[in-house]
This record gives structure tokens, sequence and C-alpha cells, in this order.
């Protein structure tokens, strides 16, 4: 994930600076009166995590016109959400070219081009919906060629650059087994940082073996 | 909470973009006997948008997404300087310093998670931001779950 950061943001966007981003911009937070007459938004709520962001994390579509990473892809409103984003991007056109003729439209263009960054931000920052993001994310950033971001994952890992934090999870794990059977499930939990299990096993390091792979990590 | 007070104020003061107009806050952990933080805030008008819009015709939502647009440009067109929190200065100086100015969140250093890592401090870049996020991400895997079998890395 980390790799395809400099491909996905235009650090040129930001050349003047960060604008506000409304951190819950979706309709649970818009008030509105009229919706079947004429509706009118009256206000916008909870401006709790809002700060000056991105601008390519600002220019994200609003969440309600956004398919849910979980529906199917059947559901309704994935036909209704394509019309809206449609819609969305002429209504973005359109007030920027009034705002600033010869601009460029800069705005609409990256709203038009959200998709990638919506997917790598949600996945990032989400590790709940992480399995259902990642396949998309890398659908978006390889096209068809979806087994190369498994590829890539594992040549990183086994033998790329990353293969001396792969090693040291496969060590972690023996120590961990060790921790497991000497001490019991009372004392080395599945959950444990780092830092507690290190913690534990200083407290009862005279009952692990010399040579062990428990004192071997605990001399590291 | 102090936080987005001065968001709301801010907007009040230099957008058009409508907020629910601050009554009274109290930020303090004690609420001044109330027990916690508090923020009263002038009753607003209508329903939540989440509650009809699954419901509302075409030409309807297309006003909505219309005002959408509206406060989304409106937003666009202030910038700051940094990425981070926005903190008004409380003092007679505004005259010679902007008043608003973007720094490090407040927050709780016992707080390890990646979205803290990020808000502890400002940036100036939108690739900075989100590789320290990343970052962060790929430390917390590893400090957790010690000896576990499989770590997504």
């Amino acid at each position: 994930m980390r790799s395809i950061i400099p491909a996905l943001y235009d650090p040129f966007l930001n050349a003047t600076g960060f604008p506000i981003c409304p951190g819950d911009f979706h309709s649970q937070n818009i008030m509105i009166v009229g919706s079947d007459t004429s509706p009118c938004i009256t206000t916008v709520i909870d401006w709790e995590f809002s700060g000056p962001y991105p601008t390519s994390s600002f220019a994200q579509y609003p969440l309600f016109i956004v398919n849910h990473p979980m529906w199917e892809d059947d559901n309704q409103l994935c036909q209704r959400n394509v019309h809206d984003q449609a819609t969305f991007n002429s209504l973005m056109r359109e007030a920027e070219m009034k705002k600033d003729p010869m601009g460029g439209l800069p705005l609409s263009r990256v709203f038009a081009n959200c998709q990638g960054i919506y997917l790598f931000e949600q996945a990032l920052q989400y590790p709940d919906m992480f399995s259902a993001l990642y396949p998309q994310l890398f659908a978006y950033v390889y096209g068809e060629e979806r087994d190369f971001s498994v590829d890539y994952y594992w040549a990183l890992m086994e033998n790329g650059m990353l293969r001396k934090e792969a090693q040291q999870f496969v060590k972690e794990m023996e120590v961990w087994k060790e921790a497991f059977e000497v001490l019991g499930r009372e004392l080395v939990l599945r959950n444990m940082s780092r830092e507690e299990f290190g913690t534990v096993v200083r407290k009862y390091v005279e009952q692990f073996s010399e040579g062990g792979s428990v004192r071997e990590w605990l001399a590291t | 909470m102090s936080s987005e007070v001065v968001i709301m104020r801010y907007l009040t003061a230099h957008t058009g973009i409508p907020v629910p107009h601050v009554i009274h806050y109290y930020i303090k952990a004690d609420g001044g006997g109330v027990g916690s933080p508090y923020m009263i805030l002038a009753k607003v008008d209508g329903v939540q948008l989440s509650s009809v819009w699954d419901h509302m015709e075409d030409a309807k939502r297309e006003i909505v997404l219309w005002m959408t647009v509206d406060i989304l440009l409106e937003l666009a067109s202030h910038h700051f300087d940094k990425i981070g929190t926005i903190f008004q200065r409380q003092s007679d100086d505004a005259t010679t310093k902007e008043e608003w100015y973007v720094g490090p969140a407040v927050s709780s250093p016992r707080d390890t998670s990646a979205s803290n890592s990020v808000s502890s401090r400002t940036f100036t870049s939108a690739m900075d931001y989100w590789l320290t996020y990343a970052n962060a991400n790929l430390k917390s895997i590893s400090d957790t779950n010690f000896g576990k079998d499989t770590k997504i890395y």
C-alpha cells in the first residue's frame, strides 16, 4: 500500500495551501428541509474531525453518493450513485467555471478521479473494511492484473525489502509458542504487544531453558 | 471538542456555510461540575439528509447535490499553510498576527494509534501525511499481537 502513495497524490494541488475538510461529511450530519418540495440544506453539523487537509483527500464525493464497499453489485443504489456522481461532476464543473473561468477546473478534475484515493484512504483508516477494499484498490491500480499485487507483496516479504520484518515475525512466532508452552495461557495471551510480552517473559526468565528461543530473543 | 468550536467560529466569520450557532461551551474535563466537557448549540431546523435521501426523486437530489457543491467550493476557497488542527489566538496581538493558525492536535501521549501519530504534528505535504500514516500502521502491526501466525504487513 505504502508504495502507491506517490502515484495517487499530486503535490502540485497543494501549492496554494490546504482547505478545511469536513471530517464527517455524510448524510447524517446534513440537515435538510423540504425534501419532497423544494429541498434546502439548513445546517451542516458535527465538525469535530475537521481541519486543513490535502486537496485530494478533500475532493471526495460526499458519502451518500458512494457505494458502500460491502454492497453486492446488484444493489439498486449502485446505478443511482453512478447517475448522481455524474450529476455531481457536471454541477462541480459548472460552479467552478463560474468562479474561475480561466482556472482550468482543477478541483473538478480531482473530484472526477477521486476513486483511487477514496479506496486507499478508507483501507488505511478502517482496518475492518480492509478485506473488502483491498481487492478494489488493486483492481483500480493494476487493472486486470489482480495477481500482481499478491506477487508484489510476496516478493517484498520473501526476498525483497521487507524480508527482515517477515523473518522477525516468524522468529517471534516460535518465541511466543515456547513462552505459551512454558508459562501457559494465563500469562501468555494472543494479543499482547511486543512490550507487554517482553515484560512477562523477563519476569519469569529463569523458567526458560538456556539456548531456547525465548532466551535468544531476550538477548537481542 | 474545542477545535470543533474554533472551526465553527471560523466558518461563521469567513464563509456562508450554515453551521450550528454555538451558544456556550466548556472544555475543561469536569465541565465545571457537569461531569464532562460540553457544548450548547442552537436548535437547527430540518431532518437528517440520511433519513430521506434514499427516497428522494432525481430532480430533488440534484438540488441537494448543487448545494453540496456550493459548500465544498466555498471550503476549497479558504487555504491554510499546513495540515493539522485550527486554533484561534486568544490575545490582543491579533492585530499584528494572523488570528487563525494551524498546530498539532492536543492529544494524549499514551495513544499510540496510527491516527494519533498524524494528528500529533502538522504536515506541509499530502505525501508526507499519508506516508507517516502508513508507516505508523505498519509499526502498530509489528508491535502488537506478538507472535501471531498471520500478520498482514
